[in-house]
């Protein structure tokens, strides 16, 4: 493939390389269960899937402050529920040594999880 | 400069090429045909090692 | 010994010079090619011979120069690297038992090459957004989010990012439904990739006419001019890869 095929582009190239590997597939994703790993794969799995119900409990919060129905003390109560939910999170996730990154699926055809 | 130019514009042309030629076109599966090895781990294989003789016998091994 | 198959197409008149472009090929490239024919389709293919070398990069960037340089001239579908068959009868089989879905996709892409258009943010426009957003006037934001507790605060962070996020998802579908209906006169063939990063505003396949291809460079730079924030990259012309993804039995 000797000739150009790019044929127009505008702004740093370094940024386009660098988008376009990050939507690659990777390694991410997937769960190599062996007998040595099963554990970190096994609490991979179960935090990706708590990770997905915390973030959907977020979006569905914030709809609901969209909708303008909150009392004060509701509005105070769910800040505090979602801030410790997310700390613990973050505890879970240091303790196994995972980033946000290793904690999705790839789900093939329909794409990521999270 | 130009130099540069020339390697990131072809790294862009190989990125394209790869995800193309790899994760696209016309797929045979079934009996009568005898994939290299599946694709996936192909893709994953140079992705992460880009060549390597040890790991391409083990992914023959797993299949 | 196995079978590499690189590309299918029509066995039409149109197609008849493809033996000449083969041999070329072959003296190039050091690789035997052979047409294998049925009555209504011609497969690309080469025998592998010697050891099985492991594969890398080059292999495969190799594989697909090859049918980059036929589908330069000609309407074909592209295999995906690895489509290797046991023997020459299988080939020819597997042409026949898909002769109908390989004449209908190859009708599909006739005289028509694929491009990938994309549009980023750059990234000094994605922390501009950012900062506007943080120094927004709070009035846009719900009375009942303001205050001085850790929790109100911490939500009245999490709202700014949905609705940033919001925000984002609205501007993407208006771009894209822009695109599709300026890109009419050019192609109905747009396809939208899903699974874009956050730089991303547009990741699209195109299948265009051989004979539009200035009127796609002339509408690419158009598009740059009405969105002078943001990149617009335009690669191609490719053979049909993502307009081509039939899976054989």
């Amino acid at each position: 493939m000797d000739e150009d095929k790019i044929l127009f582009y505008a702004g740093s190239a370094n940024e386009i390389v660098e988008e376009l590997e990050k939507m690659k597939p990777g390694t991410q994703g997937r769960i190599n269960a062996t007998p040595e790993n099963v554990e970190s794969g096994l609490a991979k799995l179960v935090l990706t899937l708590i990770e997905l119900i915390r973030k959907l409990i977020e979006k569905q919060a914030m709809r609901r402050i969209d909708g303008g129905s909150l009392t004060d003390d509701q509005i105070e109560n769910l800040g505090e529920t979602l801030m410790k939910l997310e700390n613990k999170m973050d505890e879970l996730k240091k303790i196994f040594n995972f980033t946000d990154k290793d904690l999705n699926l790839n789900l093939g055809p329909l794409g990521d999880l999270l | 400069m130009q130099d540069d130019l020339y390697d990131i514009n072809k790294e862009i042309t190989i990125l394209d090429v790869l995800d193309r030629v790899l994760t696209k076109g016309v797929v045979i599966t079934g009996d009568i045909v005898i994939s290299v090895a599946d694709i996936d781990l192909i893709y994953l294989g140079l992705r992460v090692l880009l060549s390597s003789v040890e790991t391409m016998e083990k992914m023959k091994a797993v299949n | 010994m196995p079978i590499i198959i690189y590309a299918i197409l029509e066995a039409s008149p149109a197609n008849e010079s493809i033996s000449h472009i083969i041999q070329t090929l072959s003296v190039k490239s050091g690789i035997q090619f052979e047409l294998l024919t049925t009555n209504e389709l011609i497969a690309i293919v080469s025998t592998k011979t010697g050891e099985t070398s492991a594969i890398c990069q080059e292999e495969v960037l190799r594989y697909a120069a090859i049918i980059d340089a036929i589908a330069k001239q000609y309407s074909i579908l592209p295999m995906r690297y690895g489509s290797v068959a046991a023997s020459h009868a299988d080939v020819k089989a597997l042409l026949e038992k898909n002769s109908d879905s390989f004449i209908k996709v190859l009708k599909k892409v006739q005289n028509k090459e694929e491009y990938s258009l994309r549009l980023l943010f750059s990234h000094q426009h994605q922390v501009d957004h950012l900062n506007d957003e943080d120094i927004a006037p709070t009035q846009s934001l719900p009375e009942i989010l303001q205050g001085d507790t850790e929790n109100k605060k911490y939500l009245l962070n999490k709202y700014r990012k949905h609705i940033l996020e919001e925000n984002r998802a609205k501007y993407i579908e208006h771009i894209q439904s822009m695109l599709v209906r300026d890109l009419q006169k050019i192609t109905e063939l747009v396809e939208f990739n899903k699974k874009i990063t956050h730089a991303f505003i547009v990741d699209a396949v195109l299948l265009i006419d051989r004979s539009a291809k200035s009127e796609l460079l002339a509408f690419v730079a158009h598009l740059q001019s009405i969105y002078p924030e943001h990149n617009v990259i335009l690669t191609g012309p490719w053979a049909p890869y993502n307009f081509a993804q039939i899976k054989l039995e």
